[in-house]
């Protein structure tokens, strides 16, 4: 009996070993991938099939156990690095993509000409009033391409903008939703408080601005298409502004709701990251406790010296 | 209806039809009739079971020589059936808290069909209720209504529509040649039809490389979602297989493979429903093991450790769901020294973790020694060294990896051990009872194995067999801490053979429509051009010869003038239509 446990231990010694070495030094050479691995190919499909259909903000619910509907998820993904932000920015952030639309839509409803716009052919045809007015209003903005759209009726002649007012745009073909607003509103009317394009929480590098300020306008013209295509449906504008409106609700929401004060229930990485936002150096084997007394400290400082 | 008594009656009740009315109801009555309904709705099925016996029938002629059978009730369904009822009163329990209203619908509706599968007395009963419990169980993966879980579920009901038409195909062809009764598939091995329902099995037990779907959908579900699912789907298929193809050799070596290779993929994952959904396909291929050994005791041992795993399984599932429900992180290396905050899931999942790996006085342990006494009787040597380091692959991946990682082990910086929510009581109850149940068995053995089909009685507690459990826990355990930096997982993902279809095979589809959609838009553009042509033309003959209206037909007229050749067809034409008007009159 004794040598038949023996037998046992060394069997299942051996297995134990040889599974160890199985799993994670052959299998893992030829069978892990990042964790993204599929995601990320999976998501630009997805981005691609949205953009193909004309589609750019999508909301995932998430549900309580009654089926309602207690956080949008797109949101929170999108407002995640600036979590750590202060409460006073927080009501006025919104992801830049969101804010652009909500601009670009906003301005659809009012004077276009209040903010610079560009038509895509104005763009081909007259690349010099372009760059001006670039230049002039360091705020540049995509506009519909409304003059692809019309090729019966005979393009004016797009107009040079002229220093800070650049023309606006001279008959946007899309069709104006029926119910345009009389006097035209300002963003902080319409929606309560003002969008900044960028946050600006760290200064950065002149020429990594540019390249967002690029990427900014990339992303404006898409949302540019999407508000194009909407209004080629004669989605009246109220809508636009209810939907919105609804958005920065729900940005609200879950700035206020979801918004954690850093504690042990993070991992490092989190509040790390968080530490590194509020300005505070760290050494390498810090460890979690270390990382919260030190913002503890650090908001405790900044409390006291707003109170002087 | 004389004769017709009401004890008769109770005797012909449905268990899963019950369960599928109440699931229906769930979903379409207010929200505050969920709670009661997800308790009061599986223990009537249990009722309804336990007033079966085995002369319940339950016919229907669907035509002159077709006729279904929805109660069919030998031994080994009643085995089934019994752990069945118990663990979809177990899983009630544990969501009646955190179920959304259609989750808990349509999760009775997936149990219940499961049910019928196994009550099923004829080829077409089963396949209806085996297509309900696959499109039931998709929902159960997506309630969980995030992207992922939408994605896991489109992928699983494609596996499931592939094997269930695999399926769906070999059983018409079995009921053309043979019977509509379910039988046993050894009259036509090698013919189409049984490739055809070996494939539709294969898909539904997860033998790879059939199995991806398994690990890909089950922890994309909810916290109860998961449970139901690692209870019902798989298991279903291990009672079809063995009913239909119990004592194939083959089978044997490939549930010893499956076991292996199931054990690996465990102890390479760092999500914790991600490594007991790879350590179900390992058990399950325990089980396919002692179904190809056959005969009493490898009926009885397949179907013992189906019985167990349901329940120790349902546990570590249920305490998985609990710790992500409390602290909504699902990696191991996100996760340390939970025991202190949570110690009833903590205690729970070790005597489950325990029980899965055969500690004796456990659960585990009185099924694997059916299995392994099945094994070494019908002298498969190899095969049985095989489980033995399946085994200890499951100590390795649960026992040890899970309870030192999550519970027990220390915490460092990169883990969580705080919980956000507190666990809900019905949460702890259902762990407590399914865990009670799992060391109930492990100290009744002999009143356990009464319950199985054939009532083989074996004696674990010999002092040969205890100590052999003890030196594997032993032998397994020394490398583990040996080698304890390269246990610590991994935020990786494993690449198994759902690969294939998540890559290349998604790539060749989007070629594909591309092609197809190229060469419908050229006819689209075509077409209508053509349309327009012929409308055009035919509404003015004269463009037929528009090409040629500059040539002239000489001395054509009486008056020997030149005349267009357009001219000339539109009088043709014309006059040959007010013939045919003509012509019409007349004939009338």
């Amino acid at each position: 009996m004794l040598l038949e446990t023996l037998e046992y231990l060394g069997i299942a010694f051996i297995c134990s070993v040889i599974l160890i070495i199985m799993s994670k030094i052959i299998l893992q050479a030829l069978i892990r991938r990042p964790a993204d691995y599929y995601n990320a190919r999976e998501l630009r499909e997805e981005e691609l099939m949205l953009n193909a259909g004309g589609i750019s903000i999508t909301k995932e619910h998430e549900t309580n156990p009654e089926g309602e509907i207690i956080e949008e998820k797109h949101l929170e993904a999108q407002l995640g690095d600036i979590e750590a932000a202060e409460p006073e920015e927080i009501m006025l952030e919104v992801p830049d993509a969101i804010a652009e639309s909500i601009e670009v839509h906003t301005e659809q409803e009012e004077d276009v000409a209040e903010t610079v716009s560009e038509p895509e052919k104005y763009e081909e045809e007259a690349a010099e009033p372009e760059k001006e007015a670039e230049e002039v209003t360091e705020e540049p903005e995509p506009e519909p391409e409304v003059a692809e759209e019309t090729e019966a009726e005979p393009e004016p002649e797009p107009e040079v903008p002229e220093e800070t007012e650049p023309e606006p745009e001279p008959e946007p073909a899309v069709e104006e939703p029926e119910a345009e607003p009389e006097e035209p509103k300002t963003p902080e009317e319409t929606f309560g408080f003002s969008i900044k394009a960028k946050t600006s929480r760290t200064k950065k590098p002149k020429r990594k601005e540019e390249e967002e300020a690029a990427e900014e306008l990339e992303e404006a013209k898409a949302a540019m298409d999407e508000a194009k295509a909407r209004a080629a449906e004669n989605e009246p504008v109220s809508e636009w502004t209810e939907s919105y409106a609804e958005i920065r609700d729900s940005l609200e929401k879950a700035f206020t709701e979801r918004r954690r004060k850093p504690s042990m229930h993070m991992n490092k990485k989190e509040l790390t990251e968080i530490a590194v936002g509020m300005g505070i150096e760290l050494h390498d084997k810090v460890t979690k406790r270390e990382i919260l007394d030190l913002i503890n400290e650090a908001a405790e400082e900044q409390a006291a010296d707003s109170e002087l | 209806m004389a004769g017709f008594t009401t004890d008769k009656l109770m005797t012909i009740l449905h268990p899963g039809i019950i369960m599928i009315l109440f699931g229906i109801l769930v979903m379409l009555l207010p929200r505050g009739f969920r709670k009661p309904l997800s308790i009061i709705a599986p223990v009537t099925a249990a009722w309804a079971f336990l007033q079966m016996t085995p002369d319940s029938s339950l016919p229907y002629k669907l035509a002159p020589y077709i006729q279904m059978e929805f109660i069919h009730l030998d031994s080994l369904a009643w085995t089934f059936m019994l752990v069945f009822c118990i663990i979809a009163i177990l899983n009630g329990i544990y969501g009646i808290g955190i179920q959304h209203r259609y989750e808990c619908g349509m999760s009775m509706v997936y149990a219940g069909s499961v049910m019928g599968v196994i009550l099923a007395g004829d080829c077409i009963s089963l396949i209806v209720f085996w297509e309900i419990s696959a499109f039931a169980s998709m929902y159960v993966v997506y309630c969980k209504h995030d992207r992922a879980s939408a994605r896991a579920s489109f992928r699983y009901i494609l596996v499931h529509a592939f094997g269930g038409n695999m399926l769906l195909a070999g059983l018409i062809i079995y009921m053309f040649h043979y019977d509509n009764n379910l039988g046993h598939l050894s009259d036509c091995i090698g013919e189409p039809c049984f490739w055809l329902i070996a494939i539709g099995i294969a898909v539904n037990a997860a033998i790879p490389p059939l199995h991806a779907w398994l690990p890909d959908a089950y922890p994309e579900s909810t916290a109860t979602g998961t449970v139901y699912l690692s209870s019902f789907t798989t298991k279903a298929a291990i009672y079809l297989m063995l009913r239909m193809m119990s004592g194939m050799t083959d089978l044997v070596w490939i549930g010893a493979i499956v076991a292996i290779y199931g054990a690996c993929m465990a102890i390479m994952e760092n999500g914790i429903r991600r490594l007991l959904a790879y350590h179900i396909v390992s058990q399950l291929g325990m089980m396919i093991a002692a179904a190809g050994v056959g005969g009493a005791i490898g009926i009885d041992a397949a179907t013992a450790h189906a019985f167990t795993n349901i329940l120790f399984k349902g546990v570590l599932m249920m305490g998985a769901g609990a710790v992500i429900y409390a602290t909504g992180r699902s990696n191991i290396t996100e996760l340390g020294g939970l025991a202190k905050k949570m110690p009833v899931t903590a205690g729970c999942f070790l005597i489950s973790s325990l029980a899965i790996a055969g500690l004796p006085s456990l659960s585990g342990f009185v099924s694997k020694a059916l299995i392994m006494d099945a094994v070494h009787e019908a002298g498969y040597t190899i095969p049985a060294l095989l489980l033995t380091a399946g085994g200890v692959g499951t100590l390795l991946s649960i026992t040890l990896k899970i309870n030192y990682f999550v519970f027990f082990g220390p915490c460092d910086d990169e883990t969580v051990s705080e919980v956000d929510k507190k666990v809900p009581f019905s949460m702890n109850l259902a762990m407590v009872l399914g865990t009670a149940a799992t060391v109930a068995i492990g100290i009744f053995p002999d009143k356990f194995y009464a319950l199985m089909p054939y009532k083989t009685i074996v004696e674990p507690y010999h002092m040969g067999h205890v100590l052999e459990y003890i030196a594997i826990f032993i032998g397994g355990s020394i490398p583990f801490f040996l080698y304890l930096k390269k246990m610590k997982p991994h935020d990786e993902v494993t690449v198994d053979f759902d690969w294939f279809y998540r890559r290349p095979f998604n790539t060749l589809m989007l070629k594909i429509s591309h092609v197809i959609e190229s060469i419908f838009r050229w006819c689209g553009i075509h077409s209508g051009r053509a349309a327009e042509y012929l409308r055009l033309h035919f509404g003015d003959p004269t463009l037929w010869t528009r090409t040629s209206s500059s040539v002239r037909i000489k001395n054509f007229s009486f008056e020997n003038e030149d005349r267009l050749v357009g001219d000339i067809v539109t009088a043709i034409v014309t006059v040959f239509a007010a013939m045919l008007i003509i012509a019409a009159i007349v004939a009338r």
